[in-house]
């Protein structure tokens, strides 16, 4: 069964001659425990569509699900316990003032969920961290280990669905590993369901199962990463996507071929 | 084409401290290369000093910077030693620096041809005209369809990919010999990207440049560059042929290239870099 429906979602920003259209008629479907990927360059409205799921956004059309139930208004206690985000900028999601403990038990106090002390041991554990970093300040902790606890404070609400915007990209190579394989145990021992956007088609062939390529607020091909792998893709910009994370291989990608690929603005 | 014998960069044992509390932090050691007219790569993890070693060759290190080479030189001047108003004849006109953000590094309240004239004048004496001239024959130069229209714009106005065409506009008018370009594309999109990088390196053929190009993305660095330097806490641990980049031999190089997720290679689990203290010494 689908746990994530997403249906002629539209959203427009602006008014009258100023309106600005950034998601048309988005579709798709999540799997419970499934692993979907959303790729496109900036200002495809891949983030945006997470930002709706989320209920950060609440004037979009058309219809969205989550676990069989339509979303509308304003979102309720139940669906923010149940969708969780984890940020781009592990640098920017975290209070600079405020310790790793306060960070992780805040959402246990809003939800009025009891034992913190426990609960913030158990989630630092499973995310690799320990007991010790609870009373450290971000600047205090590595890049690395502000994603963990970041990705600690979605977990500890022990959310069924987590969005991810771009878990990795402000992460070195050597620590975007470390952060993958914490997501892949996660994903494989708690069931959980992924939406990742990224941009980087390396990290979606390491994490998911299904992909649907964005370009300017559509969804331009929806496909499995194995179909993706195989090279099965059709589209001009998930082809064009496909040779850029390959190869960097400047004389066979020319920038005309870029250029109608990626249809840029101005 | 400017028919001066080659430019060349001599850098030998080159170590940058800076003094932080009453400690030193060495974040150069021992960095040795030569740079031709060509692309070389230095690649690493973040604080591993590649920024530091580019920001040292135009001397844009606070005072409280410990810099000792013994060798530091660009065409025969020594970069050591130079006075101030030696170092303001090169930087900028005979060396210059692409930063990572467009977004920080171009002035707010300046329109963008203004800006690019300003860096223009600041070593040739021009009237207006010719510097206007000169100016949209770089926004040109690097495939900015309407250089009329993006010369009256201000830098909030362009997006990204743009942005940093326009700060190499600024840094190419010049016509330097060497280019230091510092994570130029690091804030792009996969086809802007795509794109600097094609406009980057049509320039560096065609004139003739030095480049040196600093990132973390050991994939783009492999295609792009023609040699690789690999740096590990401000330390050179490998230097080789770009196309070698498959062969290398330091575990941490090695590392690196494994530890990236890849669409022809799919596994269950990444490997991690496991750090030898070794690395600090050998």
């Amino acid at each position: 069964m689908a746990i994530i429906e997403v249906n002629a979602l539209n959203l427009t920003f602006g008014h009258g001659a100023e309106a600005n259209q950034v998601l048309n008629d988005v579709a798709f479907e999540v799997e419970k425990g499934g692993s979907f990927g959303l790729v496109g360059e900036s200002g495809s409205g891949k983030t945006t569509v997470l930002r709706c799921l989320a209920g950060q956004y609440m004037h979009w059309q058309g219809r969205l699900a989550i676990g069989g139930q339509a979303l509308g208004g304003k979102p309720d206690k139940a669906r923010c316990r149940q969708v969780q985000m984890v940020f781009q900028d592990p640098y920017g999601s975290l209070h600079p003032r405020h310790t790793v403990y306060t960070a992780l038990a805040e959402p246990l106090r809003i939800h009025g969920i009891g034992d913190e002390s426990q609960r913030v041991d158990a989630i630092l554990d499973k995310v690799g961290l320990n007991a010790g970093f609870r009373y450290r300040y971000p600047h205090q902790l590595s890049g690395g280990q502000r994603q963990r606890v970041a990705i600690a404070r979605a977990l500890i609400l022990e959310p069924s669905i987590l969005l991810l915007d771009e878990p990795t990209s402000a992460l070195d190579v050597s620590v975007q590993a470390e952060i993958l394989n914490l997501l892949t145990a996660l994903h494989e021992r708690d069931g959980l369901t992924y939406v990742l956007v990224t941009h980087d088609l390396g990290v979606v062939a390491h994490l998911c199962d299904r992909v649907a390529v964005m370009q300017r607020g559509r969804i331009v091909e929806t496909l499995a990463v194995d179909d993706l792998c195989a090279g099965q893709a059709w589209d001009p910009y998930t082809r064009m996507l496909l040779d850029a994370s390959r190869s960097h291989e400047l004389e066979r990608v020319s920038v005309g071929e870029i250029r109608t690929a990626a249809r840029p603005v101005g | 084409m400017n028919t001066t014998p080659s430019p060349r960069l001599q850098v030998e044992d080159l170590n940058v401290g800076f003094a932080t509390g009453g400690a030193i932090v060495n974040a150069v050691r021992g960095v040795t290369f030569t740079l031709n007219r060509e692309k070389l790569g230095i690649v690493g993890e973040s604080g591993s000093g590649k920024s530091t070693v580019g920001r040292t060759l135009l001397r844009l290190h606070p005072r409280s910077a410990r810099i000792e080479a013994r060798q530091l030189s660009f065409d025969g001047i020594d970069l050591r030693s130079a006075s101030e108003s030696t170092m303001r004849g090169i930087r900028g006109r005979r060396m210059s620096m692409i930063m990572q953000d467009p977004k920080y590094s171009l002035n707010p309240v300046m329109r963008i041809g203004e800006q690019i004239g300003e860096a223009y004048k600041a070593h040739h004496p021009a009237s207006r005209a010719e510097v206007m001239q000169r100016v949209l024959e770089m926004l040109e130069a690097v495939r900015i369809r309407e250089p009329h229209r993006v010369y009256k714009l201000y830098p909030h106005e362009v997006s990204g990919g743009m942005g940093q065409r326009i700060m190499i506009a600024m840094m190419l008018i010049q016509q330097p010999e060497i280019v230091i370009a510092d994570e130029p594309t690091s804030a792009l999109d996969i086809s802007v990207r795509l794109q600097v990088l094609a406009v980057l390196d049509e320039l560096v053929t065609q004139r003739g440049l030095g480049l040196i190009f600093i990132s973390h993305d050991l994939n783009l660095v492999r295609h792009f560059c023609d040699r690789v330097l690999v740096m590990y806490a401000g330390r050179v641990v490998e230097s080789l042929a770009a196309a070698d980049l498959d062969r290398a031999e330091h575990p941490y190089t090695r590392g690196l290239l494994d530890s990236l997720p890849s669409i022809d290679h799919r596994r269950k689990t990444l490997p991690v870099l496991q750090r030898d203290p070794a690395w600090l010494t050998t």
